[in-house]
């Protein structure tokens, strides 16, 4: 009944609409092609301004100097961050890495963590070569750390399971090395052990 | 002492037994995935099902939360889903564990069990997980060759990559193109250019003829065209010639325009005083340029809306 209804309510109220304005339908069209206009425009500015980032991690990956707003988009900031790694300023490249952490996709925040384990894993290797086996030791520890959180972050990163496993052999052959756990990789307290119904021994 | 003590676990066990008698955890079943060729990072995806009759209900604080368990393995996903099944509630416990084991040759690795508590009416009940184990392969080879230096081992960086703009660009020109299709949309429903000549819009063009004719600056005699043009545009709309005493049988068949019923009518008068009574000025102050102009263009948009 009411399906019949439909269209004639609705035709009868086109109707009502088109007495009460006789432009609507030119209204409704200029609103369209407006709306449309400024989405276009939108879009088209959004795309400048990536373009614009583009240009500036290919400036990075030149090995030009950019800096950079320390609020920038994740994948400028990662630029920034590699151009530090790999321009042995490690130190300076470990903040940016933390507001990655905060606020990049997990893909990117693993791409992050493997390309710092590289670049500490690498400083290891020069320092066993120099025979300064503490710093080796520590760095490598480090790196470890790094490839895993960037097996946890993206478990299909096979480029970092497979410098982990050099990491590893590594620890292996220096054992001094030892195996030392990370204080953030500890994770929460197991509480439950702490609540009543569970065994405890003896009353 | 002591036998007091033991008499107060006797009990305690006949309670529990007398409980578990009225409500108790049915079964517990450990489902795996293959349990061999895994390698470095691999995910490992269990399910734990629980079946409890019921008034048996998990201590949600039991089940394992993601953490590290040991030096090379670490949960990482610990769900809970609850499902009944025959009257019989159904816990379904999903655990995702993640291995960081560097393994030199395939060896087996041990995934400890754990224990979960339930209560039933107010009695604790516990049911254990059991471990398992599955195998791991190793990454590499034992004694890679040797090579110059220890980086040349590694797999190289992550090199950033560009933003990918394809979908702002995309988007542009979609909306672009939807910009364009409205405006050829818009111009079409106004008549404009190229859209000008266009049949079946009779006082479409009439509207735009008089807005030229009476224009600033046009002669005396374009308002006597104007009335013309405007006739011309009713005859063609009707089909036929209309004058003042077919007005109410055009009106009729052409219901758009019966809302501008008494400009038709002024309309009709001075046209009347104007071809007929040959007093132009007359006809002018009855029925002004403006008035003219303002009267074609809403018929022009009545019939752009339509019947």
């Amino acid at each position: 009944m009411t399906a019949v209804l439909a269209p004639q309510r609705m035709r009868a109220l086109i109707a009502h609409i088109r007495d009460f304005a006789p432009g609507i339908t030119t209204t409704v069209i200029v609103c369209v092609v407006i709306g449309f206009a400024l989405a276009a425009v939108a879009a088209g500015a959004l795309w400048g301004m990536n373009a614009a980032r583009n240009r500036t991690i290919a400036a990075l990956n030149r090995g030009r100097d950019v800096a950079i707003a320390s609020d920038g988009t994740p994948e400028v900031l990662f630029a920034r961050a590699y151009f530090l790694m790999t321009h042995s300023r490690l130190d300076d490249a470990q903040p940016l890495a933390g507001m990655l952490d905060l606020r990049a996709s997990d893909r990117l925040r693993a791409a992050v963590h493997y390309d710092l384990a590289n670049a500490r894993l690498k400083l290891g290797f020069d320092k066993i070569e120099s025979g300064d086996f503490d710093a080796a030791g520590a760095l490598v520890g480090l790196a470890r750390e790094d490839y895993r959180e960037a097996m946890r972050l993206d478990p299909d990163d096979w480029n970092a399971r497979f410098n982990f496993d050099v990491a590893s052999r590594l620890v292996r052959e220096y054992p001094s090395f030892g195996f030392t756990p990370d204080e953030r990789r500890q994770g929460p307290r197991p509480l439950w052990t702490e609540l009543p119904n569970t065994p405890r021994g003896e009353p | 002492m002591n036998t007091v003590k033991r008499w107060t676990y006797i009990g305690l066990a006949l309670l529990a037994g007398a409980a578990a008698a009225q409500a108790q955890v049915r079964s517990v079943t450990l489902l795996t995935p293959r349990l061999f060729g895994y390698f470095v990072g691999d995910v490992l995806h269990t399910e734990v099902d629980v079946v409890v009759d019921k008034g048996v209900d998990l201590l949600p604080a039991s089940v394992p939360q993601p953490g590290p368990l040991n030096a090379w393995l670490e949960l990482i996903g610990s769900r809970v889903e609850e499902d009944s099944v025959n009257g019989e509630k159904l816990y379904r416990l999903y655990f995702d564990y993640q291995n960081f084991y560097p393994a030199l040759d395939s060896r087996r690795l041990d995934v400890p069990g754990f224990t979960l508590s339930f209560t039933s009416g107010g009695q604790p009940v516990s049911e254990q997980v059991p471990p398992w184990s599955f195998l791991i392969s190793p990454l590499r080879e034992v004694q890679p060759a040797a090579k110059a230096s220890g980086a040349d081992y590694m797999q190289p960086d992550e090199i950033p990559q560009n933003i990918d703009l394809h979908r702002e660009r995309l988007a542009t020109f979609s909306f672009l193109a939807a910009c364009l299709a409205a405006s050829g949309l818009l111009i079409y429903h106004l008549a404009w250019w190229p859209f000008t000549v266009r049949p079946g819009r009779p006082f479409t063009d009439a509207a735009r003829r008089i807005r030229t004719l009476l224009g600033p600056g046009q002669k005396e005699s374009g308002y006597r065209e104007a009335l013309l043009a405007l006739h011309r545009a009713i005859d063609t709309t009707a089909g036929h010639s209309v004058f003042a005493e077919d007005l109410q049988d055009f009106l009729d068949r052409a219901p758009e325009f019966s809302r501008l019923k008494n400009e038709f009518n002024l309309f009709f008068s001075s046209s009347r005083q104007a071809f007929f009574g040959d007093d132009v000025a007359r006809a002018r102050a009855e029925f002004g340029a403006d008035a003219l102009v303002a009267f074609s263009n809403r018929l022009a948009s009545a019939e752009r809306v339509g019947p």
